[in-house]
C-alpha cells in the first residue's frame, strides 16, 4: 500500500503560495509524472499540494510581443489554442506527439518543465523559443531563461516556497519557420525517440538564413539549443549540400545511450536523419 | 475501505482491495474468460473494457475502479446468442489457438461501441495493445470490418454457422472451426483455467547461472513458511531423473550440474500461488560458477568443457551429391558468403501449464496443452517410475505452440507433486518463467556457395551450417538434419556438399520451430539464389523455373520425386500476380523494392523413423459420431480438418460429428503433431476409420431395409432410404444388440521412406524407393514488396503475396489463415524478432524485448493456394502448417537489396542494420 500523505487543495494562487512557504510540500499538477514517480517508491511525499484549483494559472494570454501560458496548461489545450496555433506553432506540433489522449490532456507544461525530463515534447519546442520561466513566491517574482531555470536531468533552479506560475513566450515573426519533428512516431521504427525543433528565419530568394535555433530531445541529458549547429544554418545559402554537411554534425552534439533497439551510434545517425529531414522542409 | 463496481451488470462490493482486476476476475469470481497471457499488459489476452473504453485487466489496479462498469467476454454473447463480433470472428476463421480471441474482442468491442464505421488506421489502432501469434492479424481485422457492418445493418448478418454443415459435402468447404464458439465465448478450455478443491500450486526453482555445479541446496527456511506442502528436489523424483523429446537427458530437477538458467533445482508445492512464489525464493541454492560455453565455435574448440559426455556435437549430418568440386569448375558465376539467423522465441500467447490429479488408486490424470499427450504420458510415466498405464494426460486447448510445447516443463513436475502429496496441483509459468525455460529456434551461421551456368542453370551447391542447441540435444537433431537435406533448396542441383553440425552451448535450448532447420538456411538459399540472379541479369522468377524441381527430379539426397508437386505453379501465380499488382513508386528518401524467395519442406518425419497414427471412429451412445484422434490442435485446426475428412469419408453431415483429441485413455497415438504431419497421416487414419464404420453400418441396414448399399445415406438425424430412416442413438442401438460394431480404429502408416543415403548418387541395382526419405514435400513461393527509408533504415512491408501448393485444401480458409500467420511470422523473423542473451542471461525477458509484431507492421497479405492432388492423401490434402514461414524473411531481405541496393546477410534485419548497409554502400560509391 502507499504510504499515506495530507493534501491540500488551495483555491488561490496566494493561499497556494502560502501552503508551500515552509518548503515541504510536493507540488501536484496534472500528476502524470508525480503519481507515477510516488507509485514506484521513488517519493515519499509528507504534504501535495494539488494545484488543480488555481484556475489563474489555466489561461494562454496575449501580451503584446509575446505569449504567455499559466504554468497549468495542459499539452491539449495548446494544441487547441488558437494564440499557440497562430504564434507558436512549433509548440502545438510538439504537444500534439504526446502519446495518449489522457495524458495530452492531464500534463501541464508548468510539470513538463519542473520535471525536466530530457523526453518531455514541449521542451525542444519551447527552448528554440527561447522561453522564459515564471516563478513566484511569497517573497515575490522572478523570471528565468528556460536554459538557465533547468541545470541537469531532472533538476532545476525551483527553490523551495517557489511555484512556476507561467511560461513566457516571444510570438513568432511572419518571416520566422519552425518545426518540430519526433522519430519513432513512424510505425515502422520500433526504436525509442528522438526529436528535434528548428526555427530560423529564412528568406527563400536568397535561401539564408538569419536568427536560427535547433534544439534536440530525447538525445541529450538537457535540453539545450546547439549554437555550433545553429551558427552553420546562417553561414550561407542552404542548398541542399549545406543542409546535408549541417545534419552529418549533429550526432556530436547528441549523447544518447544503447539499448535493446539501437545503438548511440544509430540514435546518432537518427538525429542527423531528423536534422535533414527538417531542414529540408523548411527551406522547401 | 471497500469499493463497488459492476462485472457485466452485476453488483460487487469488495472489501480491501487489492491487486489487478485480472486476479480479481479470475480468482475471485472464476470468470475464466480473461485470459493472463503475460501479465505486464504486453500481449492484451487479458483485455476487458473499463466504462466502455479498453484495459488491460493485469496492469489495472482493482482499487482504482470504485463505481466503474466492467464488460468482460464472459457476458457477451449470453443466452446462446452470440455478440455480432464473436459471430464475426467465427465466419471470418479470425481464431486459432483462441488465446488472444477474447482479449481481441473485447479491444474491437471498445473500438465499435465507439466508433461504428472505423477505417482501417483505425481498428489497428484500436488493436495495438493486443499481440496474436497465430493468425497474422488480417483476419481478425476482416471480421472486425464485417462484425461493424452487421452492427451497422443487423439485417445483413446471416446465420452461423452456414447450412453446410448440415451435410457431408464439407471436403473444400471454409466450414467454421469446430472449436469456434468455445474460443470466442472464452470458455474455460485452458489449463490454467481448470480449479480444483484443495489445490496447490507448484513453482519452480531455478538456479540462474548458465553453468554450475550444485554444491549445496537448503531448503528448509521454504519448507517452514507457513502453506508450504512440501519442497522436491531431485531425491524426490522417483523414476528416472531425466526428460527429453529424444534424448532424455534434461534433469527434471538438477542434482549436480546446471547447464543452462532455466534447469530446475527443486519444486515449491503451497497453498496458494503467492506462498508459492514467496517460499522459491526462501530456496538457498549453493552453487560454484563453471566456466560456461556461449558461441558454437566455442564448444568446437579443442580446449572446451565438454557440456555433455559425448562431446559437445550433438550430431552431423552430410549430404553428398556428385562432385561439388567438379559442379563448381563447370560454373560460370560463383556467389559465397556467411549468413547468420539470430534465436527466437516462439511466444505463443498461453503459457505453459497442467493440473495434475491422483485418484484413490493412485492413477494420475494430467490435463495439459502439448503437441502429443502421449510423448508426454511416456516422459512422466518414465520419471515416476510408473507403467505407462498409471498416468493419463488429457489434452487441453492449446494456446499456440509452433513447436515450442513440444517438452513437458512444468508437467512432470505437477504430476510429481501430485504423487507426493497426494492433492491436486496446478502449475503455470510466469511469462518470464516460460521465455528463460522454453526452446527456441536455433540460431545458425550458414556458409553457402552456388555455383551456376551463364544460361541460369544451378551446377553445385556447397552449404556449411553451425547450430546451437544450447545444452541439451531437445529436438536438435532432427532441426539440424532438416538443415542439411533442405539446404539445397526446391532446385534440381546435380553436384551438392552440404553439411550440419549441432552444438551444446549454455545458452537456451534450441528445440522445435516451424519450418524446423528448413528456416535459416531457406533464408541463406533464397538471398543466394537472389544473387546469382541478378548477377546473370535474369529475372528471379525465370531463373527459379529453370531449375524448379518438379515429378521425376531427383533432390540433393537422392530422392526421385512423386506426385504432387506444383513448386512451378507457385512461381506462375507469384510472376502473374506481381504482373497485376500495384507497386507504388520510390519517392525522396523512401525506396521501393520487390523480392522473391521460395521454400520446400518436407510432409512427415521420414528418414526411416516410426510416423504413423492412429485414430478411431464411434457411432456413440448418444448418437453422435466421434472422431478420437490422437493429433493435437493447437491452433492450427487440425479438430476442425479431422471432423471434415470423417464427414467426407464416411457421408455423415459434419454437424453429427464430434472430436475427441489427445486424451491417452481414449485416442490412439498419433505420434508428435509436428513436422506438417498430421493432416496427412492422422487425415488418413480418420478417413479409413469413418469409411469403414459408415460401410458396417450401411451393411447392416441394406439387410435390414433389403436395399443397396448405395442408396442408404446420412443425414442428420440418423440413416436414411427414402421414406424410412433411423435416428442416431436407435442405431447405436440396434447395432450393439446385433453385436456389431459401433466403433472402428485403425493405425495409418504412410509411404515408407528410408534413413538419409550416405551418398545421394544412385547406386546400380539399388531401388530408387531406397532414396525416398519423405513421402511428401510441400513447396511455396512468396512475393515482398518493400518500402525502406534511406534515412533511418527502416523498412516496411506493404505486401506480401503468397503462393502455396497444398495438395488439396480441406478448409481453404484455414489455409489461408495458416499462410497469413506464417507470412506475419516470418516477417518478424526478418525484420524485427531476436531472442537475445548476454553471459547466459536472458536479455530479453518479456514479450515487449521480443519485438513480436504487433497489428501495426502488418502488410497487405494475398493469398494464392494450389491444389494438385497428392496421391495417397486424404482427400489429396498434403500438410502446409510450417512451410509459408520460410520464404518471407529471405522475400524481403531480397526487396531490401531490389529498393536501395545493400545486401543483409545477418537476421533480423533492423533499421540500424540497414542504415549501416546503405552509409557502407554510400562509402564505396562515393569512393
Amino acid at each position: 500500500m502507499l504510504q499515506a500523505f495530507d493534501v491540500i487543495r488551495p483555491r488561490s494562487l496566494a493561499d497556494a503560495l502560502d501552503a508551500i512557504a515552509d518548503g515541504n510540500a510536493t507540488l501536484l499538477a496534472g500528476g502524470t509524472d508525480l503519481l507515477v514517480r510516488i507509485k514506484k517508491r521513488l517519493l515519499k511525499p509528507q504534504l501535495v499540494v494539488d494545484l488543480s484549483a488555481l484556475s489563474e494559472l489555466t489561461e494562454i494570454e496575449d501580451e503584446r510581443e509575446q505569449i504567455v501560458i499559466g504554468s497549468l496548461v495542459t499539452h491539449g489545450q495548446i494544441v487547441e489554442s488558437t494564440l499557440a496555433n497562430r504564434y507558436l506553432p512549433v509548440l502545438v506540433q510538439g504537444c500534439a506527439t504526446v502519446g495518449s489522449p489522457q495524458i495530452r490532456n492531464t500534463g501541464t507544461l508548468g510539470g513538463n518543465i519542473a520535471n525536466a525530463s530530457p523526453a518531455a515534447d514541449s521542451l525542444p519546442p519551447l527552448t528554440v523559443l527561447d522561453a522564459r520561466v515564471i516563478i513566484q513566491s511569497l517573497a515575490g517574482k522572478r523570471e528565468l531563461s528556460l536554459d538557465a531555470f533547468i541545470t541537469s536531468p531532472g533538476k532545476t533552479q525551483l527553490r523551495s516556497g517557489e511555484l512556476i506560475t507561467g511560461i513566457a513566450v516571444q510570438k513568432m515573426q511572419d518571416n520566422e519557420r519552425c518545426l518540430y519533428r519526433k522519430l519513432g512516431q513512424r510505425k515502422a521504427l520500433a526504436i525509442s525517440v528522438a526529436s528535434v525543433a528548428v526555427r530560423m528565419a529564412f528568406d527563400p530568394a536568397i535561401r539564408t538564413s538569419s536568427a536560427s535555433g535547433i534544439a534536440f530531445g530525447a538525445v541529450v541529458p538537457v535540453i539545450r539549443r546547439v549554437p555550433e549547429l545553429e551558427r552553420m544554418l546562417s553561414q550561407g545559402p542552404l542548398d541542399l549540400q549545406a543542409i546535408k554537411e549541417i545534419s552529418e554534425r549533429a550526432g556530436e552534439f547528441c549523447a544518447p545511450i544503447s539499448d535493446l533497439r539501437a545503438s548511440a551510434e544509430y540514435r546518432r545517425n537518427m538525429c542527423s536523419s531528423l536534422l535533414y529531414e527538417v531542414l529540408y522542409d523548411l527551406t522547401s | 475501505m471497500s469499493i463497488r463496481l459492476y462485472v457485466n451488470d452485476r453488483e460487487y462490493i469488495v472489501e480491501h482491495p487489492d491487486g489487478s482486476l485480472l486476479t480479481f476476475l479470475r480468482q475471485k469470481l472464476g470468470l475464466m474468460g480473461t485470459k493472463n497471457g503475460c501479465g505486464d499488459g504486453h500481449c492484451g489476452s487479458c483485455t476487458v473494457l473499463v466504462n466502455s473504453r479498453a484495459r488491460r485487466a493485469c496492469v489495472t489496479k482493482i482499487a482504482h475502479l470504485d463505481g466503474v462498469r466492467v464488460e468482460t467476454i464472459d457476458g457477451l454473447g449470453q443466452g446462446g446468442r452470440l455478440h455480432p463480433l464473436q459471430a464475426a470472428f467465427i465466419k471470418e476463421g479470425a481464431i486459432q489457438c483462441g488465446f488472444c480471441t477474447p482479449g481481441m474482442i473485447m479491444a474491437a468491442k471498445g473500438l465499435l461501441d465507439a466508433n461504428p464505421n472505423p477505417t482501417d488506421e483505425e481498428i489497428r489502432n484500436a488493436l495495438k495493445h493486443n499481440l496474436c501469434r497465430c493468425t497474422g492479424y488480417t483476419s481478425i481485422f476482416r471480421a472486425i470490418r464485417l462484425a461493424a457492418s452487421w452492427l451497422r445493418d443487423p439485417s445483413s448478418q446471416p446465420r452461423i454457422p452456414g447450412p453446410e454443415v448440415e451435410t457431408a459435402a464439407v471436403i473444400g468447404v471454409s466450414v467454421p472451426r469446430v472449436d469456434a464458439r468455445a474460443k470466442v465465448t472464452g470458455a474455460p478450455i485452458f489449463a490454467d483455467d481448470l480449479q480444483r478443491e484443495n489445490m496447490l500450486f507448484g513453482k519452480l526453482v531455478h538456479g540462474n547461472l548458465p553453468y554450475a555445479r550444485i554444491v549445496g541446496l537448503d531448503i528448509d527456511r521454504a519448507k517452514s513458511l507457513p502453506g508450504v506442502v512440501a519442497v522436491l528436489t531431485a531425491g524426490d523424483v522417483p523414476g528416472l531423473n531425466a526428460f527429453g523429446g529424444i534424448v532424455p537427458h534434461q534433469p527434471v530437477l538438477a542434482n549436480e550440474i546446471i547447464r543452462y538458467v532455466g534447469d530446475p533445482v527443486a519444486v515449491v508445492l503451497a497453498e496458494t500461488e503467492a506462498i508459492a512464489a514467496q517460499a522459491a525464493k526462501l530456496v538457498n541454492v549453493d552453487l560454484e560458477s563453471l566456466k560456461p560455453i556461449f558461441t558454437p565455435e566455442d564448444a568446437l574448440r579443442e580446449d572446451a568443457p565438454q557440456l555433455q559426455p559425448q562431446g559437445n556435437v550433438v550430431n552431423h549430418v552430410t549430404v553428398r551429391k556428385g562432385d561439388v568440386s567438379k559442379g563448381f569448375d563447370q560454373a560460370d558465376i560463383i556467389i559465397e558468403d556467411t549468413y547468420q539467423t539470430q534465436m527466437v522465441e516462439h511466444a505463443y500467447l498461453e503459457p505453459e501449464s497442467t493440473l495434475a490429479e491422483i485418484d484413490g488408486d493412485g492413477k494420475i490424470t494430467v490435463y495439459t496443452g502439448s503437441q502429443s499427450s502421449h510423448a508426454f504420458r511416456l516422459q512422466i510415466a518414465r520419471a515416476l517410475g510408473v507403467p505407462e498405464d498409471r498416468v493419463r494426460v488429457i489434452f487441453t486447448a492449446t494456446g499456440g505452440a509452433f513447436g515450442g510445447k513440444e517438452e513437458p516443463v512444468v508437467q512432470i513436475h505437477a504430476a510429481l507433486g501430485a504423487l507426493k502429496t497426494g492433492r491436486p496441483v496446478k502449475m503455470t509459468l510466469t511469462r518470464r518463467e516460460s521465455i528463460m525455460k522454453s526452446t527456441k529456434r536455433h540460431a545458425q551461421k550458414i556458409y553457402m556457395k552456388h555455383g551456376a551456368t551463364a544460361d541460369g542453370k544451378l551446377v553445385a551447391i556447397e552449404a556449411r551450417i553451425l547450430a546451437d542447441t544450447g545444452p541439451y540435444a531437445s529436438w536438435g537433431m532432427p532441426v539440424v538434419f532438416r538443415g542439411a537435406v533442405c539446404a539445397a533448396g526446391p532446385y534440381v542441383v546435380p553436384h551438392v556438399f552440404s553439411d550440419a553440425v549441432g552444438v551444446y552451448t549454455n545458452n537456451a535450448i534450441g528445440g522445435a520451430f516451424r519450418g524446423f532447420g528448413s528456416t535459416q538456411v531457406c533464408f541463406a538459399g533464397e538471398v543466394q539464389i537472389d544473387r546469382l540472379a541478378r548477377k546473370l541479369g535474369m529475372d528471379p522468377i525465370e531463373f527459379r523455373r529453370r531449375n524448379a524441381l518438379a515429378v521425376g527430379e531427383t533432390t540433393s539426397t537422392g530422392q526421385v520425386l512423386e506426385p504432387s508437386i506444383a513448386y512451378d505453379e507457385t512461381l506462375v501465380a507469384i510472376r502473374d500476380a506481381l504482373a497485376k499488382a500495384e507497386i507504388p513508386k520510390s519517392h525522396g528518401c523512401k525506396k521501393i523494392g520487390v523480392g522473391i524467395a521460395s521454400a520446400f519442406k518436407n510432409v512427415g518425419i521420414g528418414d526411416g523413423k516410426p510416423d504413423g497414427a492412429g485414430a478411431s471412429v464411434e457411432l456413440n451412445l448418444d448418437g453422435r459420431i466421434v472422431v478420437y484422434t490422437g493429433a493435437t490442435d493447437m491452433g492450427q485446426g487440425s479438430n476442425t480438418t479431422m471432423a471434415q475428412i470423417a464427414a467426407g469419408a464416411g457421408g455423415f453431415p459434419l454437424s453429427c460429428v464430434d472430436v475427441l483429441s489427445s486424451d491417452t485413455d481414449l485416442c490412439l497415438d498419433a505420434g508428435m503433431t509436428t513436422a506438417s504431419r498430421q493432416t496427412y497421416v492422422s487425415g488418413n487414419a480418420v478417413s479409413y476409420c469413418a469409411t469403414a464404420l459408415s460401410e458396417q453400418i450401411r451393411q447392416a441396414l441394406s439387410d435390414e431395409w433389403s436395399a443397396d448399399i448405395a442408396d442408404i445415406a446420412f443425414n442428420k438425424d440418423g440413416p436414411v432410404l427414402g421414406r424410412r430412416h433411423m435416428s442416431y442413438a436407435k442405431l447405436h442401438y440396434w447395432l450393439s444388440s446385433k453385436g456389431l460394431n459401433t466403433k472402428v480404429s485403425y493405425h495409418y502408416d504412410p509411404p515408407v521412406c528410408y534413413p538419409l543415403p550416405k551418398c545421394a548418387d544412385h547406386e546400380p541395382g539399388v531401388d530408387l524407393e531406397r532414396y525416398r526419405v519423405h513421402f511428401a514435400y510441400s513447396f511455396g513461393t512468396q512475393a515482398a514488396i518493400v518500402e525502406v527509408d534511406e534515412e533511418t533504415g527502416a523498412v516496411r512491408v506493404l505486401k506480401v503475396i503468397a503462393a502455396h501448393e497444398v495438395g488439396k485444401a480441406i478448409n481453404p480458409q484455414n489455409v489461408q489463415n495458416q499462410i497469413e500467420g506464417c507470412v506475419v511470422m516470418g516477417l518478424g523473423y526478418g525484420l524485427m524478432e531476436k531472442f537475445q542473451m548476454s553471459q547466459g542471461q536472458v536479455v530479453t525477458d518479456t514479450l515487449k524485448k521480443l519485438n513480436l509484431p504487433y497489428s501495426n507492421v502488418v502488410p497487405d497479405i494475398e493469398v494464392y493456394i494450389i491444389e494438385d492432388i497428392q496421391p495417397g492423401g486424404p482427400f489429396g490434402a498434403k500438410g502446409l502448417g510450417e512451410l509459408p514461414v520460410n520464404p518471407t524473411a529471405p522475400a524481403i531481405i531480397n526487396a531490401i537489396y531490389d529498393a536501395v541496393g545493400v545486401r543483409l546477410t545477418e537476421l533480423p534485419a533492423t533499421p540500424e542494420k540497414v542504415l549501416k548497409a546503405i552509409k557502407a554502400r554510400d562509402r564505396v560509391i562515393s569512393a
